[in-house]
């Protein structure tokens, strides 16, 4: 399913002293099976446009449209369940949220909550648990005896098992070691290859932008500042200096070196371009190695 | 002498647990060094720095601070020695102003006014912070509410600063800003500093690193020594920093380039070295 933004502007607490704008006149559409990037410094509105995807937030004007369900402000907050469970979102730190007396359990909750027999989203639970990478065997111990990574996977396989059309992901790999931040990108990029679902990432993470996302959206102040495929974006040097926003490793050092002197022909977004691109530049790897 | 001194240290959680979460930890810290403790989520960190002030107590082995061994009797003098700067911004904070928060610690040791007045100043000029002094925490950046942790920190004047995680759940820029003053305040305040992580560019600024591995120190030194051996980081589920990556896979290819970690700035000539020789 496809969302789309028509002129969306958000103010937080409307019509008193202390308004501010969230989101001023969005205008942007993500289309179904799309692996999208969100990108913005902090408090540049990442959060409330991501409140959006699911009508957390409504509009103050303008309008969201999730298939052919409009939101507006004068949207009911009624019969909104059917997007909340098409549009799964995974929040930052979304450990916090785990609450039940076992692993099991908790990941059941939410298809619970939309009706699935206690049977039926126990063995939902049971697949979810497998799909993020854990062991059954933690099925009935509590959530909070399990390492920080490990509860980030269950809290993710409990927005699994709402088997969700449009996976939105804030921050996701926050505060997790090197390993668990492969290991959880492998598990959305595989999500994403293998069941076509949207994946709308939200992060700070440029690395992560280069090597999934298809298309990227990045916010200043409430404001859509620019949209396209991540090289469009990070090899517009002078848009980038202008905004001040990062560029993966691998561009910045490729910047570095031609800012020495070293003439590379083109720019690398991820780690494997920049070997490539440094190989041919030396002359170097027309003998296969392995 | 040693600032921190950690002998044969085991822990773990209850007496009925088979298996130690820390086994054996030994290490030592001088004055004014900057150690970072790598490993990965689950290798033991947190409960590592839990047992250096006293928030736990060790199961078996010694915890020396400043020469004094902690104990019940010299917990609370030791952690006017030791502060330390947590991962969550968010959780750290009690003071309605940048400024009350600062103060917070000072007016527990009660403090009189006039010199916790100076020391919060002092403190938040030393994180350049000042500007924000009257403002709600709740509006600061990450970056920017680590910086006022670590004020909170300093104007307790501590001669060890504790970093458990505290820039992880940082965006790049805020990692940025609290990792340069962390490096000012050890040039400038002699402080030592001991930082809990899993980033390792963010290790790889320390005089020395320790890796944990399932509750044991497996190896240390220089963070060049430690960051030249890709194999034994990539088995802890920690990988080389970016440089290293890059300098191996050129290597793999046939470049020649030095052994070594080498810091961006180092590859960058490096490879204008290999350039000249073509």
């Amino acid at each position: 399913m496809d969302i789309e933004f028509q002129n969306v502007s958000y103010i937080y607490d409307a019509n008193t002293p202390i308004a501010s704008v969230g989101l001023k006149n969005i205008n942007l559409t993500i289309k179904q099976g799309t692996y999208a990037a969100i990108i913005g410094h902090t408090g540049s509105g990442k959060s409330t446009l991501l409140q959006h995807l699911n009508a957390l937030l409504k509009p103050t004007t303008g309008k969201v449209k999730i298939e052919d369900r409009e939101i507006t402000a004068q949207t009911n907050n009624k019969r909104l369940k059917e997007i909340r469970h098409r549009v799964g979102i995974v929040f930052q730190f979304a450990e916090h949220q785990l609450f039940e007396e076992t692993v099991g359990k908790d990941i059941a909750f939410g298809p619970q909550n939309f009706g699935v027999s206690e049977s039926d989203s126990l063995d939902l639970a049971h697949q979810m648990l497998a799909k993020v990478g854990l062991s059954d065997e933690l099925f009935n111990i509590s959530p909070f005896d399990l390492s920080g990574g490990q509860m980030r996977r269950v809290a993710i396989a409990g927005v699994l098992a709402l088997q969700p059309e449009v996976l939105v992901l804030d921050e996701p790999t926050a505060g997790l070691d090197p390993q668990s931040r492969k290991d959880m990108m492998a598990l959305f990029a595989q999500l994403h290859q293998e069941q076509g679902i949207t994946i709308i990432l939200v992060t700070h993470q440029m690395e992560d932008v280069a090597n999934f996302a298809e298309q990227v959206y990045v916010l200043e102040q409430g404001q859509l500042i620019r949209t396209g495929h991540p090289e469009d974006v990070f090899f517009d040097e002078t848009f980038i200096q202008q905004h001040q926003l990062g560029v993966p490793q691998a561009t910045s050092f490729a910047l570095s070196l031609r800012q020495r002197g070293l003439k590379l022909p083109s720019l690398p977004l991820t780690e494997a371009d920049l070997v490539q691109a440094l190989t041919t530049y030396f002359g170097k790897g027309s003998v296969k190695h392995e | 002498m040693n600032s921190l001194e950690v002998q044969n240290l085991y822990f773990k959680y209850s007496s009925e647990a088979t298996d130690y979460i820390l086994k054996d930890i030994n290490f030592q810290i001088e004055a004014g060094e900057w150690v970072a403790i790598v490993g990965h989520n689950g290798s033991g960190k947190s409960t590592l720095t839990k047992n250096l002030n006293g928030i736990l107590a060790p199961t078996k082995g010694r915890v020396i601070v400043q020469g004094v061994t902690l104990a019940e009797a010299t917990v609370w003098d030791i952690r006017r020695k030791i502060g330390i700067v947590f991962q969550n911004p968010d959780n750290q904070f009690v003071g309605a102003t940048v400024a009350d928060d600062v103060a917070f610690g000072l007016e527990n040791r009660a403090m009189p006014y006039a010199e916790m007045h100076q020391r919060v100043h002092d403190a938040l000029a030393a994180v350049d912070m000042l500007a924000y002094e009257r403002q709600e925490p709740a509006h600061l950046s990450g970056g920017q509410k680590q910086r006022v942790a670590l004020a909170g920190i300093i104007a307790m004047a501590p001669d060890i600063i504790i970093l458990d995680e505290a820039t992880s759940m940082l965006d790049p820029d805020g990692r940025k800003q609290v990792i340069a003053t962390v490096q000012q305040l050890q040039a400038r305040r002699h402080n030592t500093i001991l930082s809990v992580t899993h980033d390792l560019e963010e290790a790889a600024l320390a005089d020395r690193v320790l890796v944990l591995n399932n509750g044991e120190l497996i190896a240390s030194g220089t963070p060049s020594k430690v960051f030249s051996q890709p194999k034994l980081l990539k088995k802890i589920g920690l990988d080389a920093p970016f440089t290293q990556r890059i300098k191996q896979a050129l290597i793999h290819q046939g470049l020649k380039l030095p052994d070594g970690y080498l810091n961006s700035s180092e590859l960058i000539e490096a490879l204008w070295t290999l350039n000249s020789k073509m």
